[in-house]
Parts: structure tokens; C-alpha cells; sequence
């Protein structure tokens, strides 16, 4: 006992009864088990094979980079993957790596002045999600020693039908649906700077073309944002026709069969090529959803909040539309109940 | 304990299993001190597992594997804790509770009743709470909260002080009313 005996008092005795308990949630326990179980390699088998994997994972690597030229899978993920900005978006990823379900932008740079040139390199689409990778090259020799960030102070992206998709004000953003943006830096030296704008919704348009539009980029120090800004003032315009992979995706929609409860309402359930997204409502932020069957993992972010109030939620789980084909009806879990949700024929 | 850590560093995962659940509990109170929601509570611990496991090797001295995991758990929380701060406009609206108006308006609180307990408790900031869970849950000395916090063990006494004198105004007024009463 760490407290001297002449100072222990009732309080003292309040606060250890109080933190006697020692009990934690089903749910932290499983996930610990789950964790020294599943995602700790045992080393000990390990250490006795590892020099074997290396080896063939080395040969195959250097075999492969110089048949295919790139590694494509670490090229993925490095893009792609929001893990480190607290996104949960693997089955995005990996739906990019297993399924090619990425396109690769065929464009010249546009330039923007004597020092630098834009394009975007990969585009990535579905109901809920819009991934663009834009790339800014420096071809000034001037080799400052400076990591930068891409700031596009009024960049909108629209469709064919001039519907907004996203605009850097944020309060002129369309109404018509909810949605979280975010950018993650990719590369940032001097003479390349690659950035992944990634925007999710609660139900994206439908969309043939991307009208990409800015007149403003700001180029500033990644460690140091308020000093040594680089402004570049260009009227820069252009479209991206959208690969026919991405368009006319059949959906799968599941319906709740019974009644949303007052604590929250589920406003969509939709699997993609990217993953299986559970779209609802609260104002309840303890709320949260689980899927128990089909080895089933989860993220929730934040999508919006409407004029009344109401904080509306994705969460997303690593299901995709291809492992859902046999599946008329999932069981969700709200923490106190079963829901079953079930599947829509309809084509979407 | 020390004979698991050991065979954990050899890399045996057993015992790794067998030394976390000695532990599990500690580290889910220190979650919570920082991080309300169990969700990230939840991810912030396994994140501290994978880290921890991989990282044995590191551990110099065996006999400070606790402090040493509470030390990672706590980054991992801080972590988790600064991404959800960028979308506070929205949760700010959510969260605030009248928990601590309650508690700064000095009414009288049935202390004994363990939920009046968790709302005045929950009303505390991070450093209060952080400093109560390891002194009173994780029963670590003020020398040993010192080191995992990196603060002086002076502040670490006062922090713990000041907030027993705040629980000690609400719980002193409600004996006094009682006695007044009979």
C-alpha cells in the first residue's frame, strides 16, 4: 500500500472500493483474446522459419518487381490505407489490391507556372466513397531541404450534371448529401508531392465525368504550417471520364425487418465493391453496431450533421458485395438486441 | 509475474496471454480515464498489445513491464484522443453534460451510490482522472505515476490532493446533513 497509514482516510477508502472493480466489458475481453490469439505472431515458430520467408518473400519480390516493375501492393497501401488518421478503410484497400479496383488517370500534367505541374494519378469510386491521388511536380533544379503539404484553397470537383461533390468550402458543399473529407499526404519532398483526397458520403451521385476546378493551390511546410508559404494562382479546369468498372455497380441493399428504435435509425445498409456500410442516425453517441457472423470487423466515422441535430454515422465493416452473393439476410447487434436485416431483390 | 515477462521476451505467447490477463484490467481503467467511448478504449489496447509484444526486446529492466505497457497504452490513447479532437464542433455538442455543472454547483450527492460516484468522477479532467486510476486502481507508488506520467512527484501528490479535497466538500457537507437531521 502506497498510502502512509496516518494518512488514509474515508476518502481514500472511497476511491479504492471504487476502482475495486474488476470487471471489463465482454466485448474489451474478446478483443484481447482476439489480439494475442490472431494478430501476435507467435516468435518462436517464427524465428525458426523466418530466415526460409525471407528469403523466398526477397526472391519473389525482386522476381516480381522486375518482371512487373512496382510494387504493387505496398504502393496501394501507402496511398490508400487511413489507418493513421484513425480511418478503418482496409476493405477499400484491399478491394484496390485483390480487385484492380483502381484507375490508373491517363492525363498530361497541366502546368501551372514555370516551376510547377499537376495531374491526378488514381481515381477510386463507389456509392459511398470518392478516393482522388493528386500529383504536383517541381521541376525547379532549387533542392530546398522542405516537406511539403498541398493545400487547394478552392477546389471543387462536380459531374456532368454540375452536382457538387465536393468543395474546399465546406459550407458550400451540397446539401443534398452528407459527407467527410479529409486529405492524407502520400509524398511530400521538393520535387514531388502526392496527395489522396478521400471523401465519404451517405449516398454519392451517380456520375460519368469529374469536373475538377481551382484557381488556388498553397504549398506550405508539413512541420512548419505558418511559415514559407508558396502561392500558385492558376484558372486550372479539366475532366476525368470515370472507368466503366466504377459506373452501374449493382448494390446489394439490406432493410431492417422491424422498427427503428428511438435511441437511433438506420437510414441505409449497402455492400459495395469496397465494403459493407451501415449508414444511421443518433443523437446517442454510445450507439454502435456489430455484425457477429461472417468474421466481420468494423470502423465508425462521422459523416455530417443535419439541421436538426442529428450526428449521422457510417460505420463500415470489411464485407464486400462479392462475399454477401449467397446472404439474404445479415444480423446486426445494437448492444441490447438482434436486428435482422434483409436483403432487397430489387436491383440498385 | 517476473517468470512470464521473461518467457515473453524469449517470445513465447502463452505467457504473454497468461501476463496480459494479470494485467487486463489496469489497462482497460487507464483506457477509460482518457478515452470515455470503449470502442477506442478497445482499439487503443489492442494497438498497445501488438506494440508491446513486438517490442519486448526493448525492455531493459523485466520488473518495470507494468509501467512500461501502461507508458505505451497511454501514447496510443493520446494518439486516438488528438484524431478525435478534429472533429470536436460536432461532438462538443453531444458530450457536454450537465455531470459537471451538477458537481461545480456543490449539491449534495449521495456519495455511497456508486453512480453519483461515476458521474463526479467522469466530471474530472484527464490529468485528475489519470493520477486517481493509477494511484487507487493500479495501486503504482507516486514515485512510479511520476515516471509514466514524465511529471514531478510533487504534482503528481498535488493532483491527487486537490481532487480528494473536492470529493471531500461534497461528502463532508451530505455527513453534515445527515447529522443535522437526526
Amino acid at each position: 500500500m502506497k498510502v502512509q497509514q496516518n494518512d488514509y482516510d474515508d476518502i481514500d477508502k472511497l476511491l479504492f472500493d471504487y476502482y475495486q472493480n474488476d470487471n471489463i466489458p465482454k466485448e474489451t475481453q474478446e478483443i484481447i483474446d482476439d489480439t494475442i490469439n490472431n494478430k501476435i505472431k507467435d516468435k518462436l515458430f517464427y524465428k525458426r522459419t523466418f530466415k526460409v520467408v525471407a528469403i523466398f518473400c526477397t526472391f519473389f519480390i525482386v522476381t516480381a518487381t522486375m518482371i512487373f516493375g512496382k510494387d504493387i501492393v505496398s504502393l496501394w497501401k501507402n496511398i490508400f490505407g487511413l489507418e493513421d488518421i484513425n480511418i478503418n478503410n482496409q476493405s477499400v484497400v484491399e478491394a484496390i489490391i485483390d480487385k484492380d479496383y483502381i484507375q490508373n488517370i491517363e492525363m498530361d500534367y497541366i502546368k501551372l507556372n514555370n516551376n510547377y505541374k499537376i495531374k491526378v494519378d488514381y481515381l477510386m469510386l463507389d456509392d459511398i466513397n470518392l478516393y482522388i491521388v493528386f500529383n504536383l511536380i517541381n521541376e525547379n533544379n532549387e533542392n530546398k531541404n522542405i516537406d511539403y503539404r498541398i493545400s487547394i484553397e478552392d477546389l471543387i470537383i462536380s459531374n456532368e450534371n454540375n452536382e457538387c461533390i465536393y468543395n474546399a468550402d465546406s459550407a458550400l458543399r451540397n446539401s443534398r448529401f452528407l459527407s467527410l473529407a479529409g486529405w492524407k499526404s502520400v509524398k511530400s519532398n521538393n520535387k514531388e508531392i502526392q496527395e489522396l483526397l478521400f471523401i465519404m458520403t451517405n449516398g454519392m451521385p451517380k456520375m460519368k465525368t469529374l469536373k475538377i476546378e481551382f484557381s488556388k493551390l498553397v504549398l506550405y511546410d508539413k512541420y512548419n504550417p505558418s511559415k514559407e508559404n508558396i502561392e500558385i494562382n492558376y484558372n486550372c479546369q479539366f475532366n476525368i471520364e470515370i472507368s466503366e468498372k466504377f459506373i452501374d455497380n449493382e448494390i446489394y441493399e439490406y432493410k431492417p425487418n422491424n422498427i427503428n428504435t428511438e435511441k437511433y435509425t438506420i437510414t441505409k445498409c449497402i455492400a459495395t465493391n469496397t465494403g459493407l456500410y451501415l449508414l444511421y442516425k443518433t443523437s446517442d453517441m454510445s450507439t454502435r453496431f456489430t455484425i457477429n457472423d461472417l468474421n466481420a470487423k468494423s470502423s465508425r466515422d462521422i459523416i455530417g450533421e443535419d439541421s436538426d441535430g442529428n450526428i449521422y454515422f457510417i460505420t463500415q465493416f470489411n464485407i464486400t458485395k462479392d462475399k454477401l452473393n449467397e446472404i439474404d439476410t445479415i444480423t446486426l447487434n445494437d448492444c441490447t438486441k438482434n436486428i435482422k436485416l434483409i436483403r432487397n431483390n430489387k436491383k440498385i | 509475474m517476473n517468470e512470464l515477462i521473461l518467457r515473453s521476451i524469449k517470445g513465447d505467447k502463452e505467457a504473454y496471454s497468461e501476463l496480459i490477463k494479470l494485467i487486463q484490467n489496469d489497462l482497460f481503467k487507464v483506457a477509460q480515464a482518457r478515452l470515455e467511448n470503449v470502442d477506442d478504449s478497445n482499439d487503443a489496447i489492442q494497438e498497445t498489445l501488438v506494440i508491446a509484444y513486438n517490442s519486448l526486446k526493448k525492455l531493459k529492466q523485466p520488473e518495470f513491464f507494468k509501467t512500461w505497457i501502461i507508458k505505451i497504452l497511454i501514447n496510443e490513447c493520446n494518439k486516438i484522443y488528438r484524431n478525435n479532437q478534429r472533429r470536436i464542433n460536432i461532438l462538443d455538442k453531444l458530450t457536454k453534460k450537465d455531470i459537471k455543472n451538477e458537481y461545480e454547483d456543490d449539491k449534495v450527492i449521495d456519495i455511497d451510490n456508486k453512480m453519483e460516484l461515476d458521474n463526479i468522477l467522469k466530471g474530472l479532467n484527464y490529468n485528475e482522472k489519470i493520477c486517481l486510476v493509477l494511484f487507487y486502481g493500479s495501486k503504482y507508488s507516486l514515485d512510479e505515476i511520476s515516471e509514466i506520467l514524465n511529471v514531478k512527484k510533487e504534482t503528481v501528490k498535488t493532483r491527487i490532493k486537490r481532487t480528494k479535497q473536492k470529493l471531500r466538500k461534497v461528502y463532508g457537507e451530505r455527513r453534515d446533513n445527515e447529522s443535522a437531521t437526526k
